[in-house]
Parts: C-alpha cells; structure tokens; sequence
C-alpha cells in the first residue's frame, strides 16, 4: 500500500524551509552589513511561518495533549527536531526583538545564531525521514533537499522584499542571493530524485520509470520540473535582465512579443522585477509542494505486509 | 538472556488464518485492524511444477528495531526479554514508527485506544502468567511454536535447528521471528 501524503508534516516542512531560508538570507546580512530595512519585516515573516508551520505538523499528532512527551527519547529524529525548531525559533524571537531597533553587536549576533538555527533546522527535520526501511527516503539527499530546497524559496521571498521595500542599494546583493538559492534549490531537487532511482531494493513503487513515465509523471514534468525548477529560474533570469536595464521593455532578450504564444512571455515581460521574483517564489511553492507530495507516495517500504 | 519470539513451520501452515482470527479475540482487535494476518505467497513456476505457500505475518519482535529507535517518546520499547510493545498512555501518534517499520505490521489506532499506535504484542499479557500466545495455542497446524531463542532446548531452537529458516527482508532491525521452509522456494528477500 503506498503511503497517504501527510499533509500536516508536509506543509510544516515547506514553511520550515521558507523560514530557514529567510533566516539564513538575513544572517549573511548581518555579517555583510546589509537588508537593515527589511530585516525586521522578513525576521518577523520567518518567524510567523516557522510558528504556523509547527502548528500545522502538530495536527499530525493522534495526542497533541501529549506533544512535549516528543523530548522523551533525544536519540529519535522527532526529539531532534523539536529541539531544532525550539532554538532556532527562540534566536529568531530575540532577533525579531533586537532588530526593531539597533543594538549593532547582539542583533548581528542573534542574527547569525539564527542563521545558524536556518542551517541546521532543515537539515534535522529531513534526517529524521532517513529509515532503512523507506530505501526512497534514507539518504542524506532528503535533509539536503530540505535545506537547498529552504534556500531557494527563503532567498526568493526575502529578494522579493528587498526590492518591494528595502533599500536601492542593498538590490544587486539580494538579486545575487535569490540566484545562489535556486540554484541550490535545483541542485537538491535533482539529487534527491537521482537517489529516488538509486535507492537501494528497487521496486517499480518508488522508481525513476514511475516518475517519467509512470502514474507520477504528471505532477513530476508539470509540479517539479517545470514549476519547481524551470519556471522560477526563467522568473529570475528575466528578474535579473529587467533589473540590468529597468526602462527597457526587452526583458525577454530578443523574444519578439507577437502572436498568441508569445503573449504570456510579453506579460511576463511587463512585470516589475519585484513581481517576477514573487512569481518566481510562487512556482517555487508550487513545485515544493508537489515534490513532497512525490516525496511521500514513492516512500514504500522494503516489504508491506499488513498496511 | 531470554529472547522470547517465535518460529513458524510453513510447510505445515494450512493458511486456515486462525491465528489471525484468534489474535483479533484474544487482543480485541478493532474492525479494520489487524496485529496477525496470513498471505498467500504464490502460486508461483510453470505447470505442473507449481507451488504455493502460506505466509503469516505480524510483528517480527526485531532485535534492532527501528520502530523504538525512532519514537520520540519512548512509548514504543523493547523488554528485557525482547518482545517490543507499545505503551499507549506514553504514545502520541506521532506514527514514525509505522513509517519505520519494514514491514508495515503497525497502524494507528482509530477506533479502540484512539490517536495510538498499535501491533501484535506477542500476547505479552499470557506469557507474562506463563502461557503462550494466542495464536500460538490455536494454530490447528501446530506451525506456530513459541519461546527462548536463547536456550537451544526451546520449541523455537527446535524448530530453527529442524528446518531451512528464512527470515523477512533484514535492512538492520535484526527480525527475530524465523521461518521454517523445506518444501518450497522461499519468495521472499532475506
Ligand atoms: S517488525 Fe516492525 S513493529 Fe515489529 S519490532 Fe520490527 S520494526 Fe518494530
Ligand atoms: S506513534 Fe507513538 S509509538 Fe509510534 S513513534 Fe510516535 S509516539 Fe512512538
């Protein structure tokens, strides 16, 4: 039997590695001096996204009266993590607290200690997946897919709002981060599925063929190639262009916008560079939640006997 | 050290699923939810060189098992003598042990003790007062046969000495259950 999608965990992850993104965007900020404007909105978005995602990951609990029994074994993956998402949202807290105002030296360090929560928060959650038992999950692809995947979608939201409300100066910078997290992003979505067609005691349940050409090839061409990983680098190449010459109406570089097919691209290409990276962000949502769906239904075990 | 688990003789299991029948009574097994079932492995080959045998299943009692090592709350254990269990008022339905058994032998409880985990137990409570398990007393076959795999006097090093054994697919968890197979080709992994 494959198993059912859990949507509660699954929705906590995304939002996790949004959070984590953003933290992690804002940490390198402080070390380079930079994102002073916006840092107090995206600390307090990161934050909020780290809170309801932790709501929602309890609903998948049959006891929530009993959710702090999860610290009783800090061996387990699940103890871990709790004490993950505690710290890293205690440093965001204080660093949502110190960046309303400026206190230079303990807002940059909270901010890198948070940062740090960032780092390692996405890479606990996902290792708490890898069990021999799952061959599609147990490799260390799944926490790395966590993080890259938190990077590309935190780098993308927190560049979309340094150029809707920060500084002019700090643009190229946030520009360059979005792009050094989509390619992150990329890069771990491809690995992770490179394992899925790795993974130990092959079974046509969790294979490569199910994917390309099986009963998951339409939310894996339509969900992770195209919206995960096509479409918000298009975004942000065009991002990039219409940022290098903002009053040109050439951000398509070259494509000629005449005929019907070519009228998405032209909208597209009237977007302000602000826009194109939330669209960019939205395809990237899109495309997280879909892998992780695909994540969960490859995820049978070595040998289903009863369930 | 006691290592209390069973060993079953699939060459005289009938695939009467009596056990599973018996294990739903003795455990008071909601509707829908089974600790024991029994398969049907086959008919495999070409005729007339078929075969076919019967295949049951429940936990695997692992001497590593991954259900305990991944459960937050210390709810799922292992005894001393090895058989693992749930403590309900200590589970939180995390279900990380369903995702980590290999075998799919756990499922949450939806209807009995809700929002828990549940499995076969190995009838801990009866041979906790010095009897068998269920399934074990009620096995028409007598395939079924239970107790110390670390004392080469018991039923169960009886069996495992007597018999080609297999055991389910092993990814580290150690299954402690054996399986007796001389008339057949195993199907399953090892
Ligand atoms: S068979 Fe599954 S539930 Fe039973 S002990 Fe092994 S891992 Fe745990
Ligand atoms: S569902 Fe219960 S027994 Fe299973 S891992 Fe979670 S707390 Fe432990």
């Amino acid at each position: 039997m494959i198993m059912a999608v859990q949507w509660p965990l699954l929705i906590f992850s995304v939002l996790l590695g949004a959070s984590s993104g953003v933290l992690v965007f804002l940490g390198i900020g402080e070390v380079k001096g930079a994102f002073r404007k916006v840092r107090f909105p995206l600390a307090l978005i990161a934050l909020i996204l780290l809170a309801v995602g932790g709501c929602a990951s309890a609903l998948h609990l049959g006891h929530i009266d009993r959710a702090l029994y999860i610290l009783g074994n800090p061996a387990s993956g699940l103890s871990k993590e709790l004490f993950a998402v505690g710290f890293t949202g205690l440093m965001a807290l204080i660093y949502v607290i110190l960046s309303r105002k400026d206190y230079p030296g303990p807002t940059k360090v909270f901010g890198i200690l948070a940062a740090i929560g960032g780092v390692v928060l996405p890479l606990v959650a996902g290792a708490s997946y890898m069990m021999p038992a799952r061959p599609a999950w147990d490799s260390f692809a799944l926490p790395l897919m966590y993080l890259g995947t938190g990077l590309g979608m935190g780098f993308m939201l927190a560049a979309a709002m340094v150029f809707a409300k920060g500084d002019k100066a700090d643009e190229p910078f946030a520009l360059k981060l979005a792009s050094i997290g989509i390619v992150c992003s990329a890069a771990v979505m491809l690995v992770y599925i490179a394992w899925i067609a790795m993974a130990p005691h092959p079974d046509p349940s969790r294979s490569l063929a199910l994917l390309a050409a099986g009963n998951l090839a339409l939310p894996f061409w339509l969900g992770v190639v195209l919206f995960g990983i096509g479409a918000p680098i298009a975004l942000l190449v065009l991002a990039r262009r219409s940022f290098a010459a903002p009053d040109d109406d050439v951000a398509m570089g070259g494509v000629d916008a005449g005929g019907a097919a070519a009228a998405a691209p032209a909208a597209i290409a009237k977007l302000t560079t602000a826009q194109m990276l939330w669209a960019s962000l939205g395809c990237l949502i899109v495309g997280n939640v879909v892998l992780r769906i695909i994540m969960y239904l490859v995820a049978t075990s070595v040998e289903q006997l009863i369930y | 050290m006691t290592r209390h688990t069973m060993a079953i003789d699939l060459d005289s299991c009938i695939g009467c699923h009596s056990c599973a029948v018996v294990c739903k009574q003795e455990n008071n097994v909601g509707l829908g939810t089974f600790y024991s079932k029994v398969l049907t492995v086959g008919p495999s080959g070409t005729y007339p060189d078929l075969e076919m045998y019967y295949l049951p299943v429940a936990c695997q009692h692992c001497e590593n098992p991954q259900c305990v090592s991944v459960c937050p709350t210390g709810a799922s254990y292992k005894r001393e003598d090895g058989i693992v269990l749930v403590d309900h008022s200590k589970c939180v339905g995390c279900q990380y042990c369903v995702m980590a058994c290999p075998y799919g032998v756990r499922t949450y409880d939806e209807a009995k003790d809700k929002g828990v985990i549940e499995k076969c137990t190995l009838c801990a409570h009866l041979v906790d007062d010095g009897k068998e398990p269920a399934c074990v007393r009620h096995c028409p076959g007598q395939a079924r046969v239970f107790g110390d795999a670390d004392d080469p006097e018991s039923k169960v090093s009886k069996l495992v000495a007597s018999k080609t054994t297999h055991k389910l697919t092993d990814v580290g968890n150690k299954p402690s259950v054996t399986f007796g197979l001389d008339k057949c080709t195993w199907k399953g992994g090892e």
